[in-house]
């Protein structure tokens, strides 16, 4: 019974997957039809020319999420091995419930203190490469490392906690000190889950939208030579997602070209962020469980 | 009355936690290289006293140990003891094994490698010494890159007690140690707990008193008296459990 129940909502799962990318392939075609594989490689969106490249954009989204992530793993980790290995109990009950809430605050919210507290930071802070304003990719990473980090640290916590407190025993009775038992018993152990966390962190990085748009500077084609410069991060740009959530989404639903590149960088996304979010989930289970 | 200097000595030792006390005043002398066997009811507070002798009770939060244990002659508690380093000196294997999931020869190395950076050959001869000792070397030298998860229970208990043995602990507690394991393996371990004496001093918390008379040569009795783990006598092995005079001790050895 419980076999054909999870065979049925197994099945159920990969038939809504399989019909969500159908809806946006079927919808994407005339893009395709009209770009081919550049559509993936070129470089300058121009709508009204009908050039659709989503480089840019694939840029955009990662940058900005690779700098959230750069920013919020260590600090995640560092926080999670903190609550779950040197605070009592119910302190730890008590700061997962404050992260969890803050897990909770729309992306909105984070979008308007973004604009309030990190945009003329960012502008102040890094005025010797004279960014043109505040509004960068780099202020919409470290807006999303703030807004992932509830997720490292409790899923990290998460995986922390699942390793028996036997083993901490064990190691301890063996005159480990506590540190040591951490790095040569527990993170060991843990590996996988707080691999997991990375990567469904990057899943939600790559998929946040509000407060990214609020941030970014929505500039179109900035594609620099080089992709990891400090330099370059400080100009605005364009993730997918800001893109999308533009009016631009609005003006190329009559045009069936300018749509089915819309539905495309969905589809794009769509990919990015379910495929993070699989492996992450696989990386959680054991080898052999 | 043996002459040997006592290497344990606890003195009023008491343990409570804010709501009650677990065990009160217990004063014990070990005498080193004998097995001190310590049994009683459950619920009396054994495993609490065997886990002050090297301080794990600090791992508990919320517990409060008074009084004083000492070890040759010194106190444990005295401010300036490494806690972690008096772990290494008085080992302790549970009543389950715990295993690393690593190799077998890295699971032995375990406590050993922090103590000291070894070279490899010291560290590959004090593998092979402590898996002889735990009379584990025979069945395990040939798979010593072997996950020590694939080795029966029996074998991971001896693992542990090669572990432990490992940082050349001077005293070795022991919580019911077989309690998991099958006739066989507790045969095999009760006869290494017999050699080990001759270079350690075990403390053995058991219900078998099969057990107790079989390995043991001291023996206390911690029973509940009042609602707290107190304990009731001590002494040889056999004078203990022949002690009708102390009615827990009567109730605890007929019912056995
Ligand atoms: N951290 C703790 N907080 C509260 N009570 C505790 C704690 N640890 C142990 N106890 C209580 O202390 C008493 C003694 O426990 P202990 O484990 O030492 O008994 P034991 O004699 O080893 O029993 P057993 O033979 O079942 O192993 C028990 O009543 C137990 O519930
Ligand atoms: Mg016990």
């Amino acid at each position: 019974m419980t076999k054909t129940l999870s065979w049925l909502f197994s099945l159920l799962a990969v038939a809504t997957m399989g019909l969500l990318l159908g809806i946006f392939i079927w919808q994407s075609v005339p893009v395709w039809k009209h770009e081919g594989w550049s559509y993936l490689w070129e470089k300058k969106w121009y709508f009204r020319q009908h050039e659709f490249g989503v480089m840019s954009m694939v840029y955009g989204t990662l940058i900005v999420s690779i700098i959230a992530l750069v920013l919020a793993v260590p600090v995640g980790w560092g926080a999670a091995v903190f609550t779950s290995e040197y605070l009592p109990r119910r302190v730890r009950m008590a700061v997962k419930i404050l992260i969890e809430l803050l897990a909770g605050v729309p992306g909105v919210i984070y979008g308007l203190l973004g604009i309030l507290l990190l945009r003329d930071w960012v502008y102040d802070t890094f005025e010797a490469f004279e960014p043109l304003s505040g509004d960068t990719l780099l202020t919409a990473g470290i807006l999303l490392a703030v807004m992932i980090l509830p997720t490292v640290v409790t899923l990290s916590d998460d995986a922390l906690r699942a390793i028996p407190s036997a083993q901490r025993l064990a190691a301890r009775g063996l005159g480990l000190t506590r540190a040591e038992t951490i790095f040569s018993v527990i993170i060991p152990q843990a590996a996988r889950g707080l691999g997991a966390s990375v990567l469904l962190a990057l899943g939600r990085a790559m998929g946040e939208t509000t407060a990214v748009f609020l941030v970014v500077g929505r500039q179109d084609n900035n594609l620099p030579d080089s992709w990891f410069s400090l330099r370059a991060w400080l100009d605005s740009g364009q993730t997918i997602t800001s893109k999308l959530v533009s009016s631009e989404t609005n003006i190329a639903y009559g045009d069936s070209i300018h749509w089915g590149a819309m539905v495309g960088l969905g589809l794009i996304l769509l990919v990015m962020t379910g495929a993070a979010t699989l492996v992450g989930t696989f990386f959680t289970r054991k080898p052999h469980a | 009355m043996d002459k040997r200097p006592n290497i344990l000595q606890t003195s009023q030792l008491s343990v409570s936690v804010p709501s009650r006390t677990l065990v009160r005043d217990v004063t014990v002398g070990i005498t080193e290289n004998q097995v001190f066997g310590l049994i009683g009811p459950s619920g009396a507070g054994k495993s609490t006293v065997l886990r002050a002798l090297n301080r794990m009770t600090d791992l508990v939060p919320g517990l409060k140990v008074t009084g004083d244990v000492q070890l040759h002659g010194r106190s444990i508690f005295a401010p300036g003891t490494d806690a972690n380093a008096l772990r290494a000196k008085v080992g302790m294997l549970f009543q389950q094994p715990v295993v690393f999931p690593a190799s077998i020869v890295d699971n032995v190395l375990f406590g050993a490698r922090r103590l000291q950076s070894l070279s490899k050959s010291v560290q590959a001869e004090l593998a092979e010494s402590a898996l002889q000792e735990a009379a584990l070397w025979s069945e395990v030298k040939d798979r010593l890159k072997a996950p020590a998860a694939k080795l029966s229970v029996g074998q991971q208990q001896r693992l542990c007690l090669a572990r432990a043995l490992a940082t050349k602990p001077e005293v070795i507690l022991m919580d019911e140690p077989t309690s998991a394991l099958d006739p066989r393996s507790t045969e095999a371990i009760e006869a290494l707990i017999k050699r080990l004496k001759s270079r350690h001093t075990i403390v053995l918390v058991t219900h078998n008193l099969r057990q107790a008379r079989n390995v043991g040569d001291q023996l206390a009795f911690i029973g509940v008296r009042d609602g707290v783990g107190q304990l009731l006598c001590e002494g040889t092995v056999e004078s203990v459990l022949n002690r009708t005079d102390v009615a827990e001790v009567d109730e605890y050895v007929c019912c056995q």
